[in-house]
């Protein structure tokens, strides 16, 4: 590598550039900057999704005012609440609610109780098919003081065709549900409205006419 | 062989320290160059390129205390960082009164520096006053760079003490730093001989101090010229009293 041409042939120009034993790390950093920006923006996007997420309250259809069974529910007799339902409650979210409105209930729904799917009939069957509803005025000891609208009763009919002394055990019993009961205003008996089947309607509604009528209350699907 | 280069200036800021830098960067050969930031105003490096205080410059000027094999690894590549693409560096203290301490002390020790093993020593002394520590290290190196900016101030500073350094330091050769074209009106109007030039290069000199990445720093103008001076800096060593010409 001794120069033996030490003359002005010993121009120098270094064909190939030599590497540089360097790094540029300036815009770097930025970049880090930036990526590390991002995620953080990401992952703070994703915390917020999350916890909205968890958020499970749903809207449900609520009574407002006192409805009674049989009632056919309108859209004023609906509001709507936020809650969180748990698994195995049976409720109706607002996004039913179309389909809610012109059902009868089957059940009396007290204020700001929630509506239950099986607190609501079929559509439009009020009352069912098969069934009828007659109205009563029962005299006080002809009713228990324990009737409520929907409870499971029979229908005693008194029978007074022998007319003479004899014949005291003509009495029959039908399966009917009672609707409404509201107490009269003096005497203390009361009106109730019962759901019985079709082909005892006329009996009921004949006996009941010359008030020789009680009602028994049963066990719920039970017989008397 | 040339074992030590010595880069200063005589006033104004015509770049050393980034010359000294990209030399050290593009020096030839397997080894390379080790820059030892011997700038007795403070250095720039470590700041530029967010480095600890230590190893550096006064680790190695203490080191040397105890001569080239003083049991402690005295050369300068064992007290010196290295920045990301492989250059050894031992930066100077950013303060000068810890920075002058550390060049006196290095001044006094500078036979153990020349002996030292390892890979070649690029010194950025800064600027040069005479009779200083700067000026030994300077004086005692094996080539001497004069680093004047293409401004009339500077080159009428190194017309006037042109005497005193060429008595002083016998291997002196005189780079331009800035502007382009020919060094040869510079030469004929300073009445000095002008060795090369590093040609203007912000890029380049944004690259040098780590704020800038470059995909290809050697095509840069500032590296191409480096690369240059260093080959004939090598070629010299080779041929000695013949003053290869630098085309840049």
């Amino acid at each position: 590598m001794v120069g033996t041409s030490t003359g002005p042939a010993s121009r120098t120009r270094p064909s190939p550039a030599p590497p540089v034993r360097l790094l540029g790390s300036g815009p770097r950093r930025w970049r880090w900057l930036v990526l590390g920006l991002a995620l953080a923006t990401t992952g703070a996007l994703a915390g917020v999704t999350a916890v909205e997420r968890l958020d499970q309250r749903q809207g449900v259809l609520v009574a407002e005012g006192d409805l009674p069974a049989g009632h056919v529910v309108g859209a004023g007799d609906l509001r709507v609440v936020r809650m969180t339902v748990a698994d195995g409650v049976s409720v109706i979210g607002e996004q039913e609610l179309e389909q809610v409105i012109g059902r009868p209930l089957t059940v009396p729904v007290a204020d700001g109780s929630v509506l239950s799917g099986t607190a609501l009939g079929p559509d439009a069957a009020y009352p069912a098919a098969e069934e009828a509803v007659v109205g009563a005025s029962l005299q006080p000891g002809r009713f228990p003081a324990s009737l409520q609208p929907g409870s499971a009763v029979s229908v005693v009919v008194f029978t007074e065709e022998a007319g003479g002394e004899g014949s005291q055990d003509g009495a029959e019993a039908y399966p009917a549900r009672v609707q409404s009961v509201e107490p009269s205003a003096t005497d203390g008996s009361v009106i109730v409205e019962l759901a019985v089947a079709a082909l005892d309607a006329a009996r009921i509604s004949a006996a009941a006419a010359t008030e020789s009528v009680a009602v028994v209350q049963v066990p719920p699907r039970g017989g008397a | 062989m040339t074992r030590t280069v010595a880069l200063f200036s005589l006033g104004g800021a015509p770049g050393v320290t980034l010359a000294a830098m990209a030399l050290a960067a593009v020096w030839p050969g397997d080894t390379g160059a080790v820059l030892v930031e011997a700038d007795a105003s403070g250095g720039d490096i470590g700041t530029w390129r967010t480095l600890q205080t230590s190893p550096g410059l006064t680790d190695l000027a203490a080191a040397l205390r105890h001569g080239a094999d003083g049991g402690y690894g005295a050369g300068p590549a064992e007290h010196a960082q290295i920045l990301p693409g492989g250059l050894p560096v031992c930066p100077a203290p950013a303060s000068p009164d810890r920075a002058d301490g550390a060049v006196r002390l290095l001044a006094q020790n500078t036979a153990a520096l020349a002996a030292a093993p390892g890979p070649v020593t690029v010194l950025d002394l800064g600027r040069l006053a005479p009779r200083t520590a700067t000026a030994h290290l300077a004086a005692q190196a094996d080539t001497a760079l004069l680093l004047a900016g293409d401004d009339l101030a500077q080159l009428r500073r190194v017309q006037e003490s042109a005497a005193y350094l060429f008595e002083t330091l016998p291997g002196l050769r005189t780079v331009i730093t800035g502007g382009r074209g020919s060094t040869s009106e510079i030469a004929g109007a300073v009445g000095v001989p002008v060795w090369g030039r590093i040609p203007e290069d912000r890029a380049g000199a944004a690259f040098l101090r780590g704020e800038k990445g470059l995909r290809r720093p050697e095509r840069r103008p500032l590296f191409r010229a480096a690369a240059s001076l260093s080959h004939a800096l090598v070629q010299d060593a080779a041929s000695p009293r013949e003053h290869t010409e630098v085309a840049v």
